[in-house]
């Protein structure tokens, strides 16, 4: 009896499977238009009747804002919630990966005497009440920006070159804000700070009382007076980010719904000012975007068969890998990995102690030699069935400074085992793996490899890694750390390699951070001990360039710097990985974060379509 | 206690933007320090802590670990805390100063002399070498000489000089009880000007978001609260009629399949079920029966949905999760139930009671069961516990927005309020569970009950 009941539950197990479809898969790659700076996806050209009229994107998301205060949240997906919701002096124009002027009239323009900067907002943008964006909003959002009682302290630091705001009497758009350097963001730190309506969030004028230099001092912070101090408290409180009738924006949008942990609701703001824009790419035509947070893999794929999921960024490489090959889904969807900003990389401790970790890496020819180790092919094989591409150095292939001279380190074993060799590194007692002197103590060329704990596609790489390595006569062992004991061991140079990926952007970049000696030598994000006083000069240098053309050619001299040193083994530019269901037009996949414009898709019309199915 | 003991610091959490823009390590050590004592992270853990009378009243938070050993390093060693407390504060200010004023420099070989000036006063702030200090003080020096510097380095070196002359290194092996009137511990229970603490209910804010960790609780709790007792009752009930007429049927062949079923699904991973759950019932290619994530329609519902259309609405969506709960617990509780049962039967009681004629039907439901209740009770208080902590997996899967899902959040991003408020609602609810269990075990058998002396 027994018996048959296993074979009852077999067979029904079997049948199950069968059912699934397995016709041939009928996959073409969507035709694109590709110019250098994003890719647009033709509109279908038939309507399926099964395809949802309803004009509302439902987009997959990971996870949800950590707010929406206008100052005190700092996750992507906030600011990607903020986007459609909130306005910003400068934005990115994505089809360019450039700066562009949103509430400007024109980017602001340096002035070298004043050491100013010189702004003027443009005459067409409104509040949701009908008054006029002025200058007198922008103070009072530096004010509070810089006021030593918002709680924005991850924030601060990037305020600390605008020292002063220095109105105009004779026009209510236009001002000036006074620094204390040229710095090379000093335009680009405009796009992550939300404009706020003072009328709105201080209705009685509390903060006009104070100048912003007041308002900044630490001073001020024991020292306001009780009516401040309970305003600020009121500001940085619960309500301000998570009451919905307490968000209060430029955007086009407005939040209207926020189930925690399941989605959340943007609904058109009526005749709102870009409404009437003369610039098509700032008209929305979506009435309703709906951010659905769900996070597991599995389910993703089963929600996008389901046709639940309108649009992601976001799914996992194998899932977007393994939707291809279904013909449904190709059917109903426009799917494509696409570049970012972002690239992962494998760092070496290029300074280690010589006690806790071995003197392994400080050889220029042994990270060379660990270089031409990595099977790259086989990993963009294996893990993303060759949809990655290489990255050659510190900056993406498409942004405006790359050095076009620099390209990506291939696999070669015979290359890598002789460069390990003249390095002195060899098996002497036969046991397989290699082995030097390394002062006085023969060392076995064994190390960590850090990587993030619970993603398998950095588990699966290092597996390759392992493999690989072991033919040279290597020990890798992994070692996965959850995200704050990952940080904390890089910072504090404790660790022999480490994997990882860096966020970028559009910005001008700021070497220091990632590659100043000093951030090493504070335990800053230059994880590997890169740096000398040569490259150091040249950081300080970029840094404070403010002319594009100028930088551009010591940005990219310092790449080079960093290539020739072998600080990064340069891996992949991590690739978005993107769908958007054809019943949707006018779509745009952008290099820039987010990757889609969701505003900007038209709902495409069944007439005048013929019929998908028919 | 977590935040200090566990890896990764929660400030660094808070500060390190997702997106990297440059960001120098001096204004970062500002702001660090600014948000722990915003915070209270730089006061101490508890109202007392045991030290060497070297460190006794001049301990400082400091915002790295090194610069936080360094510093105790040199309180021990030298034992004028006074004189430790000034020559730190003077080092750490004139490299703050140095890396600020020089940044800019237009010489780059004045920058870089700025630079090695900062990089030895950095390292006399994170060493414990103390024998390497005369050397770097010297080279420091003589970057000070470049960059005219000069009162600033006398400034240095006189703090220095004095921490020598008036070292008492004897103290470090003089223990220390330290009282702390302002501590961690205090601020959590009592609460401070910003949070009225534990004491009130209030359970703290949230690192990562900001809300009231209260107002996230009462969120999520429902959830895994609903999802957790029904299926603690589904489990029980049908784990326990199942075993009592397998008891008193004697049915060997349903028996066998039971047992396989119960080793089964005892056995099963709660992913791979669920994930096996997703595939069968709620895929296009196969079975679509069920909503694959979530607690509601995307979206939500209309505001003038009644509360019988929302419930309808959201029953098809707990189905999946509730088996992922249920499954395995119904397999210990059947298997459990079923030892136990048949423990009782071979007991003289029972024995007498089919010796007198009763049927064993009769046996199982009137003599045996009440003298299994109260073991029962005693296994829901343990298993509580249990199923809250395996709910973290399957509020992952299903999307399901409870305590589970909140949790791994907040274990990944040291949101440590939240954390200890979720350890302390489930000790509660526990603690609650015994006393129910105590409680019922002397409404059923009397004879347990205490007998005052």
């Amino acid at each position: 009896m027994r018996v048959v009941g296993i074979n009852i539950l077999f067979a029904f197990l079997i049948l199950m499977v069968s059912c699934t479809d397995h016709k041939p898969q009928n996959y073409t790659v969507a035709e694109t238009n590709s110019t250098s700076g994003f890719i647009a996806i033709p509109d279908a050209k038939a309507w399926d009747p099964a395809w949802s009229t309803e004009n509302k994107v439902v987009y997959q998301v990971l996870q949800e804002p950590d707010n929406l205060h206008p100052t005190n949240g700092k996750t992507l997906m906030r600011s990607e919630v903020m986007l459609y919701t909130q306005g910003v002096l400068i934005g990115t124009d994505f089809k360019t990966n450039s700066l562009k002027p949103n509430l400007l009239s024109k980017l602001p323009v340096y002035d070298a005497n004043k050491s100013s900067y010189n702004f003027h907002l443009r005459n067409d943008v409104q509040w949701d009440n009908g008054e006029h964006l002025t200058a007198n909003d922008i103070l009072f959002t530096l004010k509070v920006y810089k006021s030593a009682l918002t709680q924005n302290d991850f924030f601060k630091p990037y305020l600390e070159n605008m020292l002063d705001f220095i109105p105009d009497v004779n026009d209510s758009l236009a001002f000036s804000i006074k620094i204390a350097k040229p710095y090379l963001q000093d335009v680009a730190i405009w796009g992550d700070i939300i404009i706020m309506q003072q009328s709105f969030h201080d209705p009685k004028n509390i903060l006009a009382k104070y100048s912003l230099t007041t308002l900044a001092t630490e001073d001020f912070r024991a020292n306001a007076p009780a009516d401040v101090k309970k305003w600020f408290e009121e500001f940085n409180s619960e309500a301000t980010g998570f009451d919905l009738k307490k968000l209060n924006g430029l955007g086009p949008y407005k939040v209207t719904a926020w189930e925690h942990g399941q989605f959340l609701t943007l609904e058109k703001k009526n005749n709102h000012w870009t409404d009437h824009s003369k610039d098509s790419s700032e008209h929305s035509s979506v009435a309703k975007i709906i951010f659905k947070i769900s996070s597991d893999p599995n389910v993703n794929v089963l929600e996008f068969k389901k046709q639940q999921f309108d649009a992601s960024t976001t799914l996992a490489t194998k899932s977007l890998l393994k939707l291809r090959e279904d013909t449904l889904f190709n059917h109903n969807y426009n799917a494509q990995f696409t570049s970012t900003f972002n690239y992962s990389f494998a760092a070496f401790n290029m300074k280690p102690d010589g006690k806790k970790h071995k003197k392994l890496f400080d050889n220029l020819q042994v990270r060379k030699a660990m270089a031409m180790l990595f099977p790259y092919e086989q990993i963009n094989r294996a893990l993303y069935k060759g949809e990655y591409k290489r990255q050659a150095g510190p900056v993406c292939s498409h942004k405006y400074n790359f050095n076009e001279s620099l390209t990506p380190i291939l696999q070669n074993y015979n290359e890598a085992t002789k460069l390990l060799a003249d390095a002195g590194w060899k098996d002497s007692d036969n046991d397989g793996v290699l082995d030097k002197m390394i002062d006085g103590i023969k060392e076995d060329f064994k190390f960590d490899m850090n990587i993030y704990a619970g993603i398998p596609d950095w588990n699966d790489l290092s597996l390759m890694l392992v493999a690989e390595l072991k033919k040279a006569g290597i020990v890798m062992n992994i070692v996965p750390l959850e995200v704050p004991v990952f940080l904390e061991k890089a910072r504090t140079h404790d660790f022999d390699m480490l994997m990882s990926v860096w966020t970028t952007n559009v910005s001008p970049d700021d070497f220091t951070q990632l590659w100043h000696s000093s951030s090493w030598r504070e335990n800053g994000d230059n994880y590997s001990g890169f740096g000398n006083s040569a490259s150091d000069a040249l950081i300080d240098s970029i840094k404070f360039t403010i002319d594009d053309s100028l930088r551009t050619a010591l940005d990219k001299r310092f790449q080079k710097i960093v290539v020739d040193d072998m600080a990064y083994i340069f891996l992949f530019n991590s690739q978005r990985r993107i769908a958007v269901h054809k019943r949707f037009g006018n779509v745009n996949l952008y290099f820039e974060k987010p990757g889609l414009l969701i505003n900007t898709f038209r709902l495409l019309s069944p007439v005048n379509k013929t019929s998908a199915t028919g | 206690m977590l935040s200090v003991y566990l890896p990764g610091d929660a400030l660094d959490y808070i500060l390190i933007r997702e997106e990297k823009t440059s960001i120098t390590s001096t204004n970062y050590e500002h702001q660090k320090t600014l948000l722990a004592q915003r915070l209270g992270y730089d006061k101490p853990l508890f109202y007392f802590s045991v030290i060497s009378l070297a460190e006794y009243g001049w301990q400082q938070y400091l915002p790295s670990e090194k610069q936080q050993k360094s510093y105790n390093h040199l309180l021990r060693n030298f034992g004028c805390g006074s004189e430790v407390f000034i020559f730190y504060k003077k080092i750490n200010a004139a490299r703050t100063a140095i890396t600020t004023s020089f940044a800019s420099a237009t010489d780059t070989a004045i920058r870089q002399t700025a630079s090695n000036a900062a990089n030895s006063l950095f390292q006399i702030e994170t060493q414990v070498k103390l024998s390497k200090n005369d050397s770097i003080l010297d080279s420091f020096n003589n970057y000070a000489t470049i960059l005219k510097l000069n009162s600033l380095a006398n400034s240095i070196l006189h703090s220095y000089n004095a921490m020598q002359t008036k070292k008492s290194s004897w103290k470090k092996w003089v223990p220390a009880v330290q009282l702390n009137a302002q501590n961690r511990f205090h601020d959590w229970f009592f609460g401070t000007d910003k949070n009225s603490g534990i004491i009130h209910l209030n359970l703290g804010q949230s690192l990562y978001t900001g809300r009231s960790i209260g107002s996230l609780l009462k969120e999520k709790i429902f959830w895994s609260l609903l999802l957790t007792v029904l299926a603690i009752i589904i489990a029980f009930i049908s784990g326990l009629l199942i075993s009592i007429w397998l008891a008193y049927t004697k049915n060997k062949i349903a028996s066998r399949i039971i047992n396989m079923i119960t080793v089964l699904f005892y056995s099963l991973p709660v992913y791979f079920a669920g994930t096996a759950l997703l595939y069968f019932f709620s895929n296009p290619d196969f079975l679509q029966i069920f909503p694959s994530s979530g607690v509601m329609p995307i979206g939500g519902y209309s505001s003038s949905a009644s509360f019988s259309e929302k419930f309808i609405g959201t029953l098809p969506y707990l189905i999946l999760p509730l088996i992922c709960y249920t499954y395995s617990l119904w397999a210990f509780v059947q298997r459990t139930s079923a030892s136990l049962i048949s423990a009782e039967f071979k007991k003289p009681y029972a024995l007498m009671a089919q010796a007198k004629g009763l049927t064993k039907k009769e046996v199982v439901i009137k003599h045996i069961f009440p003298n299994i209740i109260s073991p029962f009770v005693a296994l829901l208080a343990n298993m509580f516990p249990a199923v809250i902590g395996g709910s973290v997996i399957i509020e992952s899967l299903f999307s399901i927005p409870g305590m589970g899902l909140e949790l791994i959040h907040a274990t990944t991003t040291r949101n440590y309020p939240f954390i200890s408020a979720v350890i302390l609602i489930t000790g509660l609810i526990t603690i609650l569970l015994y006393l129910l269990n105590e409680w019922i075990q002397h409404y059923v058998d009397p004879r347990t009950k205490t007998v005052q002396p």
